[in-house]
């Protein structure tokens, strides 16, 4: 597609916090590009934060039984302590 | 106590400790959602079974809403010491259980009646205690957005970014354009880092 960002600006775009005015163009551009918007998506693969919010949505899902006993069994002892227990 | 509701989902960390403190249920309900778990793995991480796990983060968020309830200031909230608090109290009921489980096989013959005392857990419970926290802060920060996004975003970005299913099926899947799958994935990770850099100052 014509007007294609370079990679190293698809990579500026992606690490920035903010979507400056510069970076606004890209954006626009992902939005009808499925090209440019797959490559982005790619480059999103290898940032350690998916990697590590994976590991931290995998072990909360892995603790949910537990955790929701827990959320019954803490709820009835603050109940009994509300009820003078 | 009544049931409550979900809806503070984008309280901030200071806010969210104020609420406790005025007895909010839904600030309850919000603490307990965004620590309990990680508590719960900590306590695995060093070495409890998943009942005696259960058990410490019982006591722990016990603690926590007693002292809540109590009139004293059990911190001080401006100056971050929240979490080196939360971290004594959780330390101190894991040790315990530890020692409790300790005793109970002293008593029944399975172990020698010494080293009881020894307290292995300093480094290691630090350790656990941060790789836990941060990753608390972040399922806290995808809680946030998952809040504050268009559901079919969202479920784009969970399909995709999390399960790691192909953006054609997630596509076929939800009824969007594959190119919308790819910008969920690209905008709520920008997004993540935002709000967890918040969160983080916020902590202090």
């Amino acid at each position: 597609m014509a007007g294609c960002p370079p990679e190293d600006r698809l990579r500026d775009y992606l690490a920035a916090v903010e979507t400056t005015p510069a970076l606004e163009p890209i954006e626009y551009h992902l939005e009808t590009c499925t090209r440019c918007a797959a490559a982005a998506a790619d480059m999103v693969e290898s940032d350690p934060m998916l990697a590590r919010l994976r590991i931290a949505q995998r072990a909360r899902d892995s603790a949910k039984k537990a955790i929701q006993r827990l959320e019954h069994q803490i709820s009835t002892t603050l109940n009994d302590t509300d009820d003078g227990g | 106590m009544t049931p409550p509701n979900r809806n503070t989902q984008s309280t901030t960390s200071l806010t969210l400790l104020e609420s406790l403190r005025e007895g909010s249920q839904p600030a309850w309900r919000l603490f307990f959602d965004r620590y309990a778990s990680m508590l719960f793995s900590i306590a695995r991480r060093l070495g409890l079974n998943e009942i005696d796990a259960q058990d410490a983060v019982q006591e722990t968020l016990i603690a926590v809403h007693r002292a809540f309830s109590s009139m004293e200031e059990p911190f001080d909230r401006q100056s971050g010491r929240f979490k080196a608090w939360l971290r004594g109290i959780v330390k101190h009921k894991i040790a315990d259980m530890h020692r409790r489980r300790i005793r109970s096989r002293i008593h029944e013959g399975e172990l020698p009646a010494a080293g009881l005392d020894s307290s292995p857990l300093n480094a290691p419970m630090d350790e656990a205690f941060e790789i836990e926290w941060q990753q608390a802060r972040l399922t806290a920060a995808l809680d946030i957005i998952a809040k504050e996004s268009d559901p079919a975003v969202f479920q784009a970005f969970q399909l995709c970014a999390i399960d790691g299913r192909d953006a054609r099926d997630v596509s076929r899947l939800l009824g969007i354009t594959r190119n919308a799958v790819y910008i969920s994935k690209t905008r709520i990770i920008k997004k993540l880092k935002v709000i967890v850099d918040r969160l983080e100052a916020e902590e202090g």
